[in-house]
């Protein structure tokens, strides 16, 4: 007939017992750390990458800066000037 | 020989111009003015003005300046915005020029103008954000010289105001002293003592500040620029004037040749004036 643990008397038994429980407890709190990490993780990837769970500024779409300077130059374009060649025949207000 | 004619607030010169094309300039000139008209309550700007805040059809020429009037506001990275009207009109410009006459009592205090960047231009329908009130006149008065120059049967020119277009160059005379041959394109002078009222117990003029609402402050009395257009000029110049001090080094930054002067009446040219007057001169 089997004896329990408790009944046993001996310390050895005891020790083995204490160890068990601490290997018990150690095993149950990697588990919920790792729980956390994964869930931690898994919430972070989701906001990250899921459309519409960004918690990010949104940033607007831009053109390359060298596009943008360009369009601008060709926006406003010089004109040809060169000192007079003869008397003015016109002159200029401004408004 | 030249003609001249009143359209817009300002004096109207042809230089080249056949008798038909000068009618045919003086009815764009007036089909414009009553289009683009913040004074008369039946033009097209007061309509849609009337109607900022919600969607509205306009007419192909309209849609066409407006798109003229946001690319300007683009390129001179938002000085000279078509937003202005509410603005022009609380500083004491709300009937044509010549009607202005002497102080009318105080400038009315507003808000800066919504962002030109809240205006929907969708082919031919517009939609100007709340509160929004559209003043085209710069613009316009430049791109119906720009229409004009081209209308001519040969060599000549155009010029509206401050605004100037030729074909086939011209020597003239500067404001504020000083002379130039345009070889080509369209040369525009800005200024603050030309178009000018009193308001306020103080002096007023049509070059607002997009940031304050309010006449600019500027260092300058008057800036002329150069460009392939009478309209690039026309935007030039306000922008470079509306920049103050930076305005010599903001043109060059375009490659647009820019003459400055100051209220003391000193002349400062920017880089890319002197460059175009000196290589020219090198190459005579």
């Amino acid at each position: 007939m089997p004896r329990s643990i408790r009944d046993s008397g001996s310390s050895a038994p005891a020790g083995r017992v204490f160890a068990a429980h601490r290997r018990a407890r150690l095993a149950k709190g990697g588990l919920v750390a790792i729980g956390l990490v994964v869930f931690g993780s898994g919430i972070a990837a989701t906001r990250a990458t899921v459309a519409g769970h960004s918690r990010r500024a949104l940033r607007p779409l831009t053109p390359p800066a060298l596009f943008v300077r360009i369009v601008r130059q060709d926006a406003l374009r010089a004109g040809v000037i060169m000192p007079t060649q003869a008397p003015p025949s016109a002159s200029t207000a401004q408004s | 020989m030249s003609s001249r004619f009143s359209a817009m607030g300002c004096e109207v010169c042809l230089e080249g111009a056949s008798a038909a094309v000068f009618e045919a300039v003086r009815d764009l000139f007036a089909r414009r003015d009553r289009m683009f008209s913040r004074f008369h309550r039946d033009s097209e700007l007061c309509r849609v003005n009337r109607s900022a805040g919600r969607p509205t059809p306009v007419s192909r020429e309209f849609a066409a300046t407006v798109r003229v009037a946001l690319r300007v506001a683009g390129a001179t990275d938002g000085l000279v915005v078509p937003t202005l009207g509410e603005a022009l009109e609380a500083a004491g410009y709300d009937r044509d020029f010549g009607d202005l006459g002497g102080d009318r009592g105080p400038v009315r205090a507003v808000e800066p103008p919504p962002s030109w960047r809240a205006i929907r231009l969708h082919g031919r329908v517009l939609r100007l954000p709340e509160g929004c009130q559209l003043d085209l006149n710069g613009v316009v008065k430049a791109m119906t010289v720009d229409a004009a120059v081209v209308m001519l049967d040969g060599p000549g020119w155009v010029s509206a105001g401050g605004d100037l277009a030729t074909r086939g160059g011209i020597d003239l005379d500067l404001p504020g002293g000083g002379a130039v041959h345009l070889a080509t394109g369209g040369i525009a002078t800005s200024g603050q003592t030309a178009r000018r009222w009193r308001r306020g117990g103080g002096w007023q003029h049509h070059l607002i500040d997009p940031a304050t609402a309010r006449p600019a402050r500027s260092r300058w009395e008057l800036v002329t620029a150069v460009g392939v257009t009478c309209v690039d000029a026309d935007a030039a110049a306000k922008a470079a004037f509306l920049a103050d001090g930076v305005g010599p080094g903001w043109l060059d930054r375009q490659g647009i040749p820019g003459r400055f002067v100051s209220l003391s009446g000193a002349v400062e040219q920017n880089r890319s004036w002197q460059a175009q007057m000196g290589s020219a001169a090198a190459c005579t």
